[in-house]
């Protein structure tokens, strides 16, 4: 055993401790750049002590280490150089990717191109002969032709051996200037950095970086300049030196400051390697037992059973591996889900869910059971506001602004982001200082038609672990699932408001068919005819009559403002009123003050009712009226003369003191009469004209023969062909009275029945 | 319905165009007449010159603001009504209660004379 045996294995197992390093942190999420080229990185840095150890494991005795007889261990060794390029890149994309990497698509590979020549130039040529190069000739003749020409091959060779030594001796110059670039642009990267965590991170990979330059600098660029000569085994030992505090001042800082829990890793990692070695030592058991089991038994031996074997165990080597490497995740780390149990019985649930507030209860449920996440939130768009409510369990929920570039910043990136990622090298918002103090570690936004409609914020995981690239793409797909689902429990939230304002509108429109009249009244000189058309909306007309003593006829007709239930209410309200003050038996003025004043004070401002009340005596054929800024009731006399009954006062409800006067008109026989709401002159053509009061008029005039009953039918058939069946979009109502003398009314009668 | 609005001499005039019905747009106007209310801009005009046409709810909507800015020692007049919301003021009575102008500067000016008076 003598001494380089020792430094060999000392080498090996650096070279072997920064390939373990390189694997646990490209393990850790191989999809994550950062975690690749660092990886690369100390590969490339490992392959420096492992040639090294190599280089003094077959050294002969007592030889110096340049005197290895094997030129190609010294061609390979330079592999490791690769290393600085890879530093480069490192810097490029370590703490965040600067923004122009992603400009230089391709081209940024270009940074290897010097190292790449250096490797076929030391590989191809191993210092050359260039002096060889002059064409050997006996002939006098040709040897006068060759002098120039050999002269020439000569220079040429020589300025190449110059430009072969220069370069073998100021490579390292390259590698400097590699190193200080990289420097340069970590502490670009660092400058730009606020999370306190991630500046501890790079102060840890910028001391590393420093002090291994500063020692790779002693140890082969000041001695290549001639500058500070030193022997050649403290050169090579101060150039790993310089390795390992570079790697791994870059490993500890990442294993410390990105990773959780650091034990855990290195845990799982142990628990790895040895099943592994175990697995492998079992194979190698079997084989060699196995052959000499063979080798016992049939009493032949040849290679061919041996290499047979081992292709055989081979095989099942990978299956077997891959099934230790889950059972040992499941059972020992509890950190793997299934993702397509989760997804299938997600799918499953949502389907049955219709609940905004069950779906993202049983969301948080499944993430925090099933994927072992500490934490989980949902923060959901405010539509009044636009801004984003945070619904912090236990907490008063937190309202932010739609602005905040948070979420601005979610809703661009579309797919679950590290949270990290919005605060690395940005100033926090309000939302992101909220978040961080909670200890969000990733943010999943849930996009519907392009609007962020939630985000899933989530915490720690139980294990410690980061959030890897399975975790991205199942929490990619349930937002989506989610999107949709949110979607139709909006839908079916509206729906159900619909469906609850039909209801209402409904109940509305039965009130409004319960005010009207049942039976209309029937007298020796008169006949009555009533039409009421409620529109979808439900308006607030209203018609009715009432029994008056003496035989008397009491006609009210109204319109009450706005629509829907409240204008429902209000004509009932009306015509509680209006019957109290007719059962009282005031004087219609007086009725109609009343009227006005309860209606305005059981009332908001803005809501009125116009309304015509009349009362006919049949003895004296005399209508007492008083018109409340209704649509003027339009008589026709049956010589086709036309009056319009407009006297009366202010609409009810708006002045508490308004007045109202009082008319009479005597009726004679065969006069028509309509009382009718704005539905009916309002009603328009397709082309927006209004069918109007002058219209109706020259109508009432051609057709005051019919009978009230006849009329009634034909006006609405009229309006309806004029608007073109569309009918319906106001209330629709109308009172049709007409004089007549008795037995002209019951052979009428007879008639139509 | 688009509503529009400036001031001049200390009377807010508001211009609505187009249909003055129920619904959300009237809203705006009934949520500008009550936020001028709450600032204490108490002499309101509206220019109807723009108005085609107005139903119950958008009649509704100026009596509550005309109620209102009274109880509060203000009032709203119209201005250049049209001839068919002029013949809807007339059958409901309400030409006895709103103050109308031909022009929106006269009844600018109406407020300065009431002033004054």
């Amino acid at each position: 055993m003598n001494w380089l045996i020792v430094i060999a294995v000392f080498y090996f197992l650096l070279g072997a401790i920064l390939w373990l390093l390189g694997s646990v942190i490209i393990r850790e999420n191989a999809k994550n750049r950062v975690n690749r080229v660092t990886g690369l990185m100390l590969f490339f840095a490992g392959l420096g002590p492992l040639f090294a150890a190599i280089g003094y494991a077959i050294l002969p005795p007592g030889g110096a280490p340049g005197q290895t007889p094997l030129p190609v261990y010294y061609n390979l060794f330079y592999l490791w150089e690769l290393f600085f390029p890879q530093l480069l890149f490192f810097s490029f994309v370590f703490p965040v990717e600067h923004r122009w990497v992603a400009q230089f698509r391709r081209t940024k590979y270009l940074i290897f191109t010097p190292h790449i020549f250096h490797l076929l130039l030391v590989t191809l040529m191993t210092r050359p002969n260039l002096g060889g190069l002059a064409i050997q000739t006996d002939s006098p003749l040709l040897q006068g032709l060759l002098t120039p020409l050999n002269f020439v091959l000569n220079s040429f060779g020589f300025l190449l051996s110059i430009l072969f030594e220069f370069h073998l001796k100021f490579f390292s110059l390259i590698n400097l200037l590699y190193i200080a670039v990289a420097i340069w642009s970590l502490r670009q990267g660092y400058k730009r950095i606020t999370n306190v965590r991630l500046k501890s991170q790079g102060r840890f990979i910028l001391g590393g970086i420093l002090s291994a330059v500063g020692l790779y600098t002693v140890a082969f660029i000041l001695p290549a300049l001639g500058i500070f000569p030193l022997a050649e085994p403290l050169r090579i030992a101060l150039a790993i030196l310089a390795l390992l505090t570079g790697s791994i001042g870059i490993a500890w800082a990442i294993v410390r400051y990105q990773f959780l829990d650091v034990r855990l890793i290195v845990r799982q990692s142990l628990v790895f390697s040895t099943s592994s070695a175990l697995l492998v030592g079992v194979y190698l058991l079997l084989i060699t037992q196995v052959s000499a089991f063979i080798k016992d038994v049939l009493e032949i031996q040849t290679p061919l059973i041996d290499v047979a074997f081992i292709v055989l165990v081979l095989l099942f080597f990978q299956p077997v591996k891959h099934r230790t490497d889950e059972l040992i995740q499941r059972l020992f780390l509890r950190d793997k889900a299934d993702p397509r149990a989760i997804l299938e019985s997600f799918s499953r649930e949502i389907a049955s869910l219709f609940d905004m507030d069950d779906l993202k209860k049983r969301m948080i449920g499944i993430l925090t059971e099933q994927l072992f996440i500490e934490r989980a939130f949902f923060a959901t768009r405010d539509e009044t506001s636009k801004g984003y409510v945070l619904e912090l369990k236990g907490l008063s929920d937190e309202l932010f602004s739609g602005d905040d570039p948070f979420f601005v910043m979610a809703r661009e990136r579309g797919r679950p982001v590290a949270f990290e990622e919005f605060v690395l090298d940005r100033p926090l918002t309000p939302a992101t200082e909220v978040l961080s103090r909670w200890g969000c570690r990733l943010v999943v936004p849930i996009i519907d038609r392009g609007e962020l409609t939630a985000l899933l914020l989530l915490g720690e995981k139980v294990s410690g672990y980061r959030y890897g690239v399975e975790d991205f793409h199942l929490l990619a797909t349930l937002a989506n699932q989610l999107a949709v689902a949110l979607t139709n429990a909006v839908l079916y939230r509206e729906a159900l408001e619909k469906q609850k304002m039909e209801e209402e509108l409904n109940v509305a429109r039965q009130i409004q068919l319960q005010l009207l009249p049942s039976v209309l009244p029937m007298g020796e000189s008169y006949r009555v005819a009533a039409f009421a058309h409620p529109s979808r909306q439900v308006g607030g007309d209203y018609y009715d009559f009432f029994d008056l003593p003496e035989g008397q006829l009491g006609i009210v007709i109204a319109d009450v403002s706005g629509k829907g239930m409240g204008a429902a209410l209000l004509v009932s309200q009306l015509q509680a009123f209006l019957k109290a003050g007719v059962r009282s038996r005031l004087p219609i003025p007086n009725v109609m003050a009343n009227t006005n004043l309860l209606v305005h004070e059981s009332t908001s401002s803005e809501r009125f009712a116009t309304l015509v009340y009349a009362e006919l005596d049949p003895a004296s054929r005399r209508l007492s009226y008083s018109n409340a800024g209704h649509n003027h009731p339009i008589l026709i006399r049956r010589d086709g003369q036309c009056e319009l009954l407009d006297c009366g006062g202010l609409v009810l409800g708006v002045m508490p003191s308004a007045c109202y006067d009082m008319n009479h008109v005597t009726l004679e026989m065969e006069d028509l009469l309509l009382f009718y709401t704005d539905g009916l002159s309002e009603l328009q053509s397709p082309e927006e004209e209004e069918y109007g009061e002058a219209r109706l008029i020259r109508f009432l005039k051609e057709n005051r023969h019919l009978d009230p009953e006849e009329l009634k039918n034909r006006l609405v058939r009229e309006v309806t062909r004029f608007a073109l069946g569309a009918i319906g979009f106001d209330d629709l109502t109308m009172v049709i009275l007409k004089m007549c003398d008795g037995r002209t009314t019951m052979l009428s009668s007879d008639m139509s029945s | 319905m688009k509503l529009s609005f400036h001031e001049k001499n200390g009377v807010v005039i508001l211009e609505p165009r187009g249909k003055i019905m129920g619904g959300p747009d009237a809203t705006v106007l009934h949520d500008k007449l009550h936020d001028l209310i709450a600032e204490k801009k108490l002499k309101v005009v509206i220019d109807l010159s723009e108005v085609d046409w107005m139903n119950s709810t958008g009649l509704g909507i100026l009596i509550s603001g005309l109620t209102t800015l009274r109880n509060n020692q203000g009032d709203l007049k119209l201005a250049s009504v049209t001839e068919k919301i002029q013949s809807l003021l007339t059958i409901t009575k309400l030409v006895t209660v709103f103050e109308a102008y031909d022009s929106v500067d006269e009844a600018i000016t109406s407020f300065g004379a009431a002033a004054r008076a």
